[in-house]
This record gives structure tokens, C-alpha cells and sequence, in this order.
């Protein structure tokens, strides 16, 4: 509410007429996402709002030969600023002043969603109303009459089913109608209870004139009421010094208001859709509390949660796998050898730099994309027909005891297959510090990638029992992910956001275009902000990797290894095995390959140079340290953007390697006093 | 209605304690402004008919208010406090102030 008012629209002389602006508002798992991929499709921009780091999806649809340019504004249940979603909600309507909100309400439970458009009635943007999901509402026998809700709340009111595209262009007709003025807006609004008509009113006047222009006085004094942290540090300033001492005494007096405002605003709505919803059928059971008889069963649900996990891996492995290889060896290596061939003339640095550094590098970014692509897919298809909430459910019981709740469970599975869509995957967490608690925590799930290290290190040391060994290894891997998630939640963030309230929506059937559409802009959103970090990281690496000698012994990653060495005793690593775990950086397979550059040996002869050459006490701190090393670069590049902070992204890579050294030292001892150093 | 909702009259019940399949009217919701106004938001308002769908006696609870689920941690589903009365007798309205 800091900008000013800006100047009227239609004072500018645009020969072609400026689109109008459509804020898209409604409470979660309202089918929101499925009318703005319908109204947009690819054209839709996929971004942050300034300075958050909640997602800002913005698009352009043009109907009947008019543009429209629709912002999705974040999900809220109300617009109060609890969360930092429904901050950035309330700012863009009163900073930006869209021409027109259309908010979307669920049909099958309209009284819960009208407390959003209660809000949104408060503030100076016209609304317009589209009631979704009425084919939904009909199966479990409401019945809604539009005309007559419209004619109750004075604005229009547009009933639809977004999944098979009815309603959609009749609401941006209403939309547009309402903008021009050609439709009325004049909407009912809910009044203070008679209890707190008083103590409102002598609010508003303490506070009239002080506010920024464009903030009504009504919003902010209600607000107030309801105890909002933002507004009334806003209000302190506002009314600096003296105005605020009167304003203070009246809310202290009045502490009890928030329940009032509350319950006076589902009174109204009570009012208002009386004559216009009528529920004939009460009590039967629905097909969302049959399904959610076994998927919330503490069994049974668990067992189909697994079923899920497995389903989603299979597909990762059948599908994006071959893929994944595909690309690697026929396109990145076709491409490679050809750039190679083509360059023979030139200088031996500049093929390596292209081949090696920039090539691998777009190679790196090229074959995430099969995983991601499947994950989001799968992601999205979980989203989209309300069974992401159960598993959550599930989970909850067991992922308090690591200090989080169950929405933080589905990323940190997905890290089973790739910490980056994991870290991205955390977006369904709201609370930014829970978030921030899981993406630290992420990359301590050992990926696929250092699976496969585990699995070709492993048999070569302890060929007696390889699986336990294996299983030890993860098995501590994920005690220590437990550890530290219990310490960070202790002493990083405090216990506050262990707070688990979540709605459990109705079962739907998928909406394809929807998932699509999601897949598609997150996978393209990882290359666009992803690539950069990633192709610089691996120019560097094959810098370090090839200079000044000609050889990886002789390069300056040699030399720091070198110089490593010291700290590198503590963990019976010599400067090879250092190497090789900084090489890893790149990618986390790439350690096995650098141990075969430095010990000259192919993939297959290596197992046996390794084991003449290094003890099983080492070998065991180096699988540790490599474990739980700093994630590969496209992890921390997936961090920088999730996080939008360096700090925090820097504090996940020294917390890594903190506990990397600390744990491979303490392993390396354990099993040098069990006689492993042999 | 206080911020206090054990100062109700009537003898109230946690949220938390009730059987799976039991119905009730919520009293309040203690725990702070914030819960409570979060709660609201989502349909949980003091004089709301609310039902238990699932509650296991560990882990969170589901329960059913305004045609909403709404899955509860078992501290918060500790915080919503329900009237005891079964008798059927309509909602308390909070709109009188």
C-alpha cells in the first residue's frame, strides 16, 4: 500500500486500446490454474513477484478481438497477511489496480469461498464472480441458482465447469462488460457486527486522511480490528507519533474482534446464498469420503502412498532413462565429436573449452530435462486430482518427529530420483521458513546418481555383503537427514511453523491440459534460470580440471587437492579421492569417472586398482563424504532459485560439507578401529 | 464471545478427544489470533457444526465444516474447542456481538 494511485487508464491516446488487466483471485484447489491455462496457454510468463519468492504467473488471451492481460494471483483463503501469499494478493490489487478481479469460488463449498470475495469486497477494484465446479456441486446434490446469488450480491455471477471449458469466455465477457461500465458493480457488502459498530467507526476516523490514497479507511480500520501484523506497523507510521496512541488503546480494548469480524462476514454470506443454493440431499456419503477411507487409512494409505512412489520412479526409470541416455550419447556426444572433428585445426584449448566445458555443460542442463519433464508430469497429475493432500495426511504422523509436517514429505521422496525437481517440488509447502527447512534438508537424500556411486564402490570393498553395506550407508544417510532436521528445527526456526492445517480437497478428475501445461512451464522455467549457473560451473571445472598441465593429475584441482591433503588424513582420503570428490560437483556420477582418469583405468579394470590402492576404512568415508557432499550444481542452482538468496544457498553447501567431513572422520575411525585399514 | 472459549457455559471438549464420526458445534479456537484467524478463513468460526471424519487417536485429524476437509495437526486439532451438548439445538449465532 505504498504506491499512489495511478493515473486513469483512460486518459492515454493508444490507438489500439491498452489490454485490460485481470487479477485471477480464489482460495486453493478452486480449478484456478486450469481457467489460466484455458485463457492463456504457452503464452503464459512464469516468474517471481518482486523481491518474493512465490511464483507470479502472468498471461495475455485475446476473445472477440479484445486483449486481455491476466495475473494469477496466489491462492489465499483470505487476505489477511498471515502468509506471504496473501500479502502479495492485496498489494498487486491496491499497488497495481487491475481493471477488473475475477475470482473463482468452488461450487461444492461456496459459503467457505465467499469469505475471500468478503475481502475482496473491501477493496476499490470491481469483482466478478465465477462459480466453478457445478457439475461437481450437482453429484453431491447442491444446486445453485447464478441469477439469483447475482441479484443478492449485486455483482455478475458466472456458473462453470472449467475442466470442460464451459464458462470460461462467458466470465471474461462479464469481466470485460464490467470494465467498460456496460455492467453493474454495485455490490452488497458485509457489516461489522452491532458489538464492534462503535469501536469501528471511531477507527476509521482516527485514521481517515492519513492513509495512502487508494487505501480505504473501512479496509484499513477492519483490518486493524482483525489484529493484522502488516497493517498495524503500517498504521504506526502513518499516523506517527501522537495520532497512533488513541488507535493503540481502542484495539487493545477490543482484542476479542478478529472472531467477530469473522463470524459477521459468514453471516452475511449465510444471507446471501439462502435463496440461491439448495441442498436437498444431506448426509450421503460421497465418492471423496469412500476413496478417502482408504487413502487416509494409516494402512492402507501408507500402502498406496508407496504404490504411487513406485509408479512415479518406474515411469522415471522406463521412460526419461533411455531418454536421459539417449541424449547424452547420440546428441551431447555426436555433437561433441563433431565440434571436435570440426575444430582439429584449431588450438587444443578452444576444442576443450567448447567440447569439454560449454558443450558438457549444455549436455548437463539437456538431460535433466526427460526427469524433470516425467516428475512434473507425475507431480502435477497428483496436484491436479486432490490425492497430493492425502499423502501429505499419511505422512504427517511421521514427519513431525523430524520437526516437519506432512506437505514436506512429497519433496523430499521425489529426492530419491533428483534432489532438483525435490527442491523445486518444495513449492507446495506454504510457510516460507518450513520451506526453507526442507529445501536445506533435500540434499541430504541421496539422488539416483550418488545411488549408483553407492552401488559401483560398494561390491568392489565389501564383496561378502554388499547390499548390507548398502543399506547401512543409506540407512545412516537418512539418520542423518534426521538429525538435522531435528537440530536446525530446534535452533534455526524455532517451533512455530510445525503448524499442520491443511484442506483436503475433493477427488477430480485430471485435468491433461492443466498438467501439461505445469510440466512444461516448470521444466522450461529450470532451463532458463538454471542453464547459466550450470554451463559457467562446468567451464570452470574443466578449466581446474585441465590447466595449467595436460593431464587431471597435474591441473590445478590437483594442486588443491594437494593442499587438501591435511584435512583430507582426518578421512583416510588421499588427494586422488579428494579429486574425485570434487569433481563431483558437476555432476554426482562424475566422481567414478575422474577415479578412472587419475587411476588410468577403464570403468571395468578400475574396481581392482582401486581396491590395491586404497583401504576399505577410506573407501567407506569417501562413499560417506560423497554421500553428503555439496549437491551437484544444477541442486545448488535449483536452491539459488528457490530460495532467491545466495545466503541461504551458501549456508546449504557449508552445512553439506560440514557434515560430510564430520561424518566420513567419524566413520573412517569407527572402521579403522575395526580393523578396516588393512 | 471472548478469546477465551473455555469461559463458555456450556462444557466444552477438544477437538482432539472426539470419536471418529461424532458431530458437535464449535465453541472457539484457542492458541493466538493467527490460528484462529487462519482457521476462519478455511470455515472453522465459533457456532459452525463441524464433524469428525477420521480421528485415530494419534496423528492428524480430518474433520468436516462448511462442505470443508480440513486436516488438523494434533496440537492445532488441541486447540479447537467444541461444545459438548449432542442435543440437536441450532447454531449459536456469533453475529450478535
Amino acid at each position: 500500500m505504498t504506491a499512489a494511485l495511478k493515473s486513469h487508464p483512460s486518459a492515454s491516446p493508444l490507438a489500439e486500446p491498452r489490454p485490460l488487466v485481470i487479477g485471477l483471485a480464489g482460495q486453493p484447489n478452486v480449478g484456478k490454474s486450469t481457467v489460466f491455462s484455458i485463457l492463456t496457454g504457452l503464452s503464459q510468463e512464469v516468474g517471481n513477484w518482486p523481491g518474493r519468492t512465490v511464483e507470479r504467473r502472468t498471461g495475455n488471451a485475446r476473445i472477440g478481438g479484445r486483449m486481455f492481460r491476466i495475473v494469477d494471483l496466489p491462492g489465499t483463503y483470505s487476505l489477511t497477511s498471515n502468509s506471504e501469499e496473501e500479502r502479495i494478493a492485496r498489494h498487486f490489487i491496491l499497488d497495481e489496480r487491475p481493471d477488473v478481479i475475477v475470482m473463482l469460488a468452488d461450487a461444492t463449498a461456496l459459503e467457505r469461498n465467499l469469505y475471500l470475495l468478503a475481502e475482496l469486497l473491501l477493496l476499490p477494484i470491481p469483482v466478478v464472480l465465477g462459480v466453478n465446479m457445478v457439475d461437481v456441486a450437482r453429484r453431491e446434490g447442491i444446486e445453485l441458482d447464478a441469477h439469483v446469488l447475482q441479484a443478492a450480491l449485486g455483482l455478475p455471477v458466472v456458473p462453470m465447469v472449467a475442466s470442460r471449458n464451459q464458462g470460461v469466455s462467458e466470465l471474461l465477457a462479464a469481466a470485460a462488460a464490467v470494465a467498460d461500465g456496460r455492467s453493474a458493480c454495485s455490490p452488497a457488502r458485509p457489516e461489522i457486527a452491532a458489538g464492534h459498530r462503535e469501536v469501528f467507526s471511531a477507527l476509521k476516523d482516527a485514521i481517515a486522511g492519513s492513509q495512502p490514497p487508494g487505501v480505504p479507511a473501512d479496509w484499513v480500520a477492519l483490518k486493524l480490528l482483525e489484529g493484522d501484523r502488516e497493517l498495524t506497523e503500517q498504521a504506526q507510521c502513518w499516523l506517527a507519533g501522537a495520532g497512533w496512541a488513541p488507535v493503540h488503546e481502542l484495539l487493545r480494548a477490543h482484542e476479542d474482534a478478529v472472531l467477530d469480524v469473522a463470524g459477521a462476514r459468514y453471516e452475511w454470506i449465510g444471507r446471501m446464498v439462502r435463496a440461491a443454493v439448495r441442498r436437498p440431499r444431506l448426509g450421503a456419503v460421497s465418492l471423496t469420503d469412500r476413496l478417502d477411507r482408504v487413502a487416509t487409512h494409516p494402512v492402507a494409505g501408507l500402502a498406496l502412498l508407496l504404490a504411487a512412489f513406485g509408479a512415479v520412479f518406474w515411469l522415471t526409470f522406463t521412460v526419461a532413462g533411455p531418454v536421459q541416455e539417449y541424449l547424452d550419447t547420440r546428441v551431447i556426444g555426436g555433437l561433441g565429436s563433431r565440434l571436435e572433428a570440426a575444430l582439429a585445426t584449431a588450438p587444443g584449448w578452444l576444442s576443450g573449452l567448447l567440447v569439454d566445458g560449454v558443450l558438457a555443460g549444455t549436455g548437463t542442463v539437456l538431460t535433466f530435462v526427460p526427469i524433470l519433464l516425467v516428475f512434473f508430469l507425475a507431480l502435477g497429475f497428483l496436484e491436479d486430482t486432490g490425492y497430493q493432500s492425502r499423502m501429505a495426511y499419511v505422512m504427517d504422523r511421521f514427519m513431525h518427529r523430524m520437526g516437519l509436517h506432512g506437505k514436506s514429505f512429497l519433496p523430499l521422496f521425489l529426492g530419491f530420483g533428483c534432489n532438483v525437481p525435490a527442491v523445486m517440488g518444495s513449492r507446495v509447502i506454504e510457510s516460507r521458513p518450513a520451506r526453507l527447512l526442507t529445501i536445506m534438508l533435500v540434499p541430504f537424500v541421496p539422488c539416483s546418481a550418488r545411488l549408483l556411486v553407492l552401488a559401483f564402490i560398494v561390491p568392489v570393498f565389501f564383496p561378502a555383503h554388499p547390499a548390507l553395506i548398502a543399506w547401512g550407508l543409506v540407512a545412516g544417510n537418512l539418520l542423518v537427514l534426521a538429525l538435522v532436521g531435528l537440530a536446525m528445527d530446534r535452533f534455526v526456526f524455532g517451533r512455530e511453523r510445525l503448524a499442520f492445517i491443511m484442506e483436503m480437497p475433493l477427488y477430480h478428475v485430471p485435468n491433461l491440459r492443466t498438467i501439461g501445461i505445469y510440466a512444461l512451464t516448470h521444466v522450461w522455467m529450470f532451463m532458463k534460470r538454471a542453464a547459466t549457473v550450470i554451463v559457467v560451473v562446468s567451464v570452470v571445472v574443466w578449466l581446474l580440471v585441465s590447466f595449467p598441465g595436460e593431464g587431471v593429475d597435474d591441473s590445478w584441482l590437483a594442486t588443491a587437492g594437494r593442499a587438501l591433503e591435511p584435512a583430507g588424513a582426518l578421512l583416510g582420503m588421499d588427494w586422488r579421492l579428494i579429486v574425485a570428490t570434487l569433481s563431483a560437483f558437476t555432476a554426482k556420477e562424475n566422481s567414478i569417472a575422474t577415479l578412472g582418469v587419475i587411476f588410468s583405468a577403464d570403468e571395468a579394470g578400475l574396481g581392482s586398482v582401486l581396491f590395491g590402492l586404497v583401504t576399505p576404512a577410506s573407501a567407506l568415508a569417501f562413499l560417506v563424504v560423497n554421500m553428503l557432499f555439496v549437491p551437484c550444481v544444477a541442486t545448488v542452482a535449483a536452491i539459488r532459485q528457490e530460495t532467491g538468496s545466495w545466503r541461504w544457498t551458501a549456508a546449504s553447501a557449508v552445512l553439506m560439507l560440514g557434515v560430510a567431513v564430520g561424518a566420513g572422520a567419524l566413520v573412517f575411525h569407527v572402521a579403522r578401529l575395526a580393523g578396516l585399514a588393512a | 464471545m471472548t478469546l477465551n472459549p473455555f469461559a463458555s457455559h456450556t462444557p466444552t471438549t477438544p477437538l482432539s478427544e472426539l470419536p471418529t464420526g461424532s458431530r458437535g458445534v464449535v465453541a472457539g479456537v484457542a492458541g493466538g489470533r493467527a490460528l484462529a484467524g487462519r482457521l476462519a478463513a478455511m470455515g472453522l468460526t465459533a457456532g459452525v457444526e463441524i464433524q469428525v471424519l477420521q480421528n485415530r487417536g494419534r496423528g492428524p485429524v480430518l474433520a468436516l465444516v462448511r462442505d470443508t476437509r480440513i486436516a488438523l495437526g494434533r496440537v492445532q486439532a488441541g486447540m479447537v474447542v467444541v461444545h459438548d451438548s449432542r442435543i440437536e439445538e441450532p447454531p449459536v449465532s456469533v453475529a450478535a456481538g
